[in-house]
């Protein structure tokens, strides 16, 4: 083999570690929308309902526990509305809540909540839902954004974007609490 | 003709192919590690969009955005202004867009891939303010973005 062919080999053969190892890299970094289970207590989120009222993340503990940020101005957080709608009625008496932290103002959500037949509490804020989201494993700033806690306070899932309607009954089954404690 | 010089030709063609085939591969390469929402991978708010620098010359403030390939931004949301009191910034110039019809909220323009935003301003501001707004396609949408940019002058 010539000299100018090994250098030519070489200098391929790095350039191809180098693009493998950065790909490699950036799919370990990036947060893929699946379904992650980090684990952890949950922290304590206290944020205002539409009345103003404070509401706080520990007065549902006991209850498998789906916050579910959203925003009027975000179109996958409306398309999943409806099915965290069907799960809260279909899955409530069996001791799940489903919380909607909004990242609006007050006015929006008060006019576009109604429209959409939201069953279950809906907060509301600015900053301050930046910071529960950031408190709740939130690195990306995208909505929608779902943690689900169990009812011993333990953070069991974190997903951006929506849910699929198997998956979310799937965990769901999965992390209910049981039959007694729930009655 | 020396034997160095002699050498040095010999091996310019095979140097020459490899650094093409460098920057082919590293070219290659940016395009797959460009951050890409398309396999359902959700990008953070600055990955989505990346900012250019923000620059002006002859009267004219131009700014770059780069939305990852599935990233669309609000054409109506897309604002810049003068962070100080001083030179006026004029009605931003933007690509015409496409037609993005949302389920929700009907036909809206949107703005994809590189968008060069270009505005006269007589005098050079400082700072930009930059406000933009966009989702990536059926995953997420990402709240209202400010960036603060210095603005660097070509003249």
């Amino acid at each position: 083999m010539s000299a100018g062919l090994k250098s030519l080999l070489i200098v391929l053969g790095l350039g191809l570690v180098a693009a493998g190892g950065g790909y490699g890299l950036y799919r370990h970094l990036a947060s893929p929308s699946s379904v992650d289970e980090p684990g952890g207590q949950a922290p304590e989120i206290t944020l205002a309902d539409l009345t103003g009222e404070k509401v706080s993340l520990s007065a549902f503990r006991g209850k498998l526990v789906l916050v579910n940020f959203w925003a009027t101005w975000c179109t996958p957080c409306l398309h999943e509305i409806p099915m965290l709608l069907d799960m809260q009625a279909r899955y409530g008496e069996r001791g799940l809540q489903v919380i909607g932290p909004a990242m609006d103002t007050p006015e929006a959500v008060r006019n576009g909540a109604p429209q959409l037949g939201i069953n279950y509490p809906v907060l509301v804020g600015d900053a301050e839902i930046v910071d529960a989201m950031q408190a709740l494993g939130d690195t990306l700033g995208a909505l929608p954004y779902s943690v689900l806690i169990d009812p011993n306070g333990e953070i069991v899932v974190r997903k951006h974007g929506e849910f699929k309607q198997p998956e979310l009954e799937q965990l769901i089954e999965r992390h209910l609490p049981a039959p007694s404690r729930a009655e | 003709m020396g034997h160095r010089q002699y050498a040095a030709l010999k091996f310019a063609p095979a140097l020459v192919v490899a650094l093409t085939a460098l920057w082919s591969a590293s070219a290659l390469a940016g395009s797959w590690l460009k951050p890409s929402p398309q396999d359902d991978t959700v990008l953070s708010a600055a990955d989505a969009v990346q900012v250019q620098p923000a620059l002006w010359r002859n009267g004219e403030l131009t700014v770059g955005l780069d939305a990852a390939p599935g990233v669309y931004l609000y054409r109506d949301k897309l604002s810049v202004e003068a962070v100080d009191p001083g030179p006026a910034v004029g009605k931003l110039q933007l690509p015409a867009g496409d037609l993005h019809e949302d389920e929700h909220f009907g036909a809206v323009k949107v703005l994809r891939g590189r968008v060069i935003a270009t505005a006269s301003a007589s005098a050079m501001p400082r700072q930009i303010r930059l406000r933009y707004q966009g989702c990536a396609e059926n995953l997420v949408c990402y709240p209202p973005q400010i960036r603060i940019l210095d603005v660097e002058s070509l003249n």
